[in-house]
């Protein structure tokens, strides 16, 4: 048997590529928005920049909130950013599901592991 | 000071050249960044998230090529993930100065142990031990430019497992991919071939930049406007970069990937003395 056939690699792949060219056309959306709103591409280090939570979780929640509220460019971009952490955590989570169906205990365990950590350092940070 | 736009043009190229090596990229980004005034935690920080669109785009080109090696993918990202998040967590308690110095001495290893395997083209003969046996550690893949199907087969998961747990470890605290050192390991220890090497650290590196941005996130570090052309301009040159990785020769990336670590031994030393 193939590894191909053990691991359906695309599904993995299709998670990838389908979360960063959301994330990634969010995030330009985000771009252009703000050139036309202020007419040019520069930025300072303030806060309205800044990205920063109580924990990961938390924060996106909240960044959706102020998305449905005022729709402003530089929130458009931080979901963008948002969403491509969340494509890599979803590769984790993707893959601990197809090693599940695929009957791989071994790896299934792996991955789950890997995807606990993960979550206890979104959840804690 | 750079603008947004500024910050995509140049992290384009850098995106390619990390899908390519293998690298995550950040190597390479944030001295740039910190010659153009970045201050150097800032750019540490959006690098990480840059490397995640290295990682997904790069991942998902070799994914569907079926190069990466996912099983020894998962396993090994059990250590770099650990290893990133103490690093990041340990980031402000270490001197830099001395962070310089071991990372160019780890990448002299990796440079060292790469010229020796220079002319090997896919490694064979490797003897499996039962560990390696039990995590079902082999693969193949066709390999477009042997224009045949490779077969292959690792070993040592234990020192390879502590090997990525110090790689994890320089990540996080360096706010880099580490990619030169998992590729050094999974060469020289698991002897991984090159291909499946960068393919299955890209793979992994996108987890571990996770770990070691949300500890980022946590400290504040993440800004928008170096973040988010950052990950649109890498991820764009990732995906390219990924597209062509099967079609180029293994030797050829093995000479790419020791000019970049040569370059990069030379710019640590450098900060390590200016410091």
């Amino acid at each position: 048997m193939t590894r191909q056939e053990e691991v359906p690699e695309n599904e993995i792949g299709y998670v990838l590529i389908g979360g960063l060219i959301l994330s990634v056309a969010i995030t330009t959306l985000g771009i252009v928005g703000y050139y036309v709103q202020s007419g040019g591409f520069g930025f300072d280090y303030t806060t309205q920049w800044q990205m920063k939570g109580t924990d990961f979780f938390s924060y996106t929640s909240g960044l959706l909130s102020s998305l449905l509220i005022g729709q402003a460019p530089v929130a458009m971009m931080a979901l963008g950013i948002v969403l491509l952490m969340l494509t890599s955590y979803a590769r984790v989570l993707t893959t601990m599901i197809l090693f599940a169906f695929s009957k791989n205990l071994k790896y299934t365990i792996i991955s789950l592991l890997v995807f606990l950590i993960l979550t206890v350092t979104l959840l804690t940070h | 000071m750079l603008d947004i736009l500024t910050i995509f043009l140049l992290a384009l190229p850098v995106g390619v050249l990390g899908a390519l090596t293998g690298l995550g990229g950040g190597s390479i980004l944030i001295p740039i960044l910190v010659a153009f005034g970045v201050p150097v935690k800032y750019a540490i920080a959006a690098s990480m998230v840059s490397i995640i669109a290295t990682s997904s785009g790069a991942g998902a080109s070799s994914l569907r090529e079926g190069i990466v090696n996912v099983k020894a993918g998962m396993y090994l990202a059990i250590y770099t993930v650990i290893g990133a998040i103490v690093g990041a967590t340990l980031s402000n308690l270490v001197d830099p100065r001395f962070l310089y110095f071991a990372f160019a001495a780890f990448l002299l290893t990796a440079f060292i142990g790469l010229r020796r395997h220079l002319r090997e083209e896919v490694p064979s003969g490797t003897l499996q031990d039962g560990l390696s046996r039990r995590l079902e550690f082999e693969g193949r893949y066709y390999d477009e430019s042997l224009k045949r199907e490779v077969g292959y087969k690792l070993r040592r998961p234990l020192l390879a497992g502590a090997g990525m747990l110090v790689a994890g470890l320089a990540a996080g605290l360096l706010g880099i991919g580490a990619g030169a050192f998992k590729m050094s390991i999974q060469e020289n220890v698991l002897r991984m071939p090159t291909k499946v090497s960068s393919a299955t650290s890209n793979f992994i590196i996108g987890m571990t930049a996770l770990a070691g941005a949300s500890v980022f996130f946590a400290t504040g570090q993440l800004y928008l406007g170096l973040a988010a052309p950052m990950a649109v301009g890498t991820a764009a040159g990732a995906v390219i970069g990924g597209r062509v990785l099967n079609r180029l020769p293994n030797r050829g990336l093995k000479v790419l990937f020791l000019v970049i670590v040569t370059y990069l031994i030379i710019q640590m030393l450098y900060k390590g003395v200016t410091s």
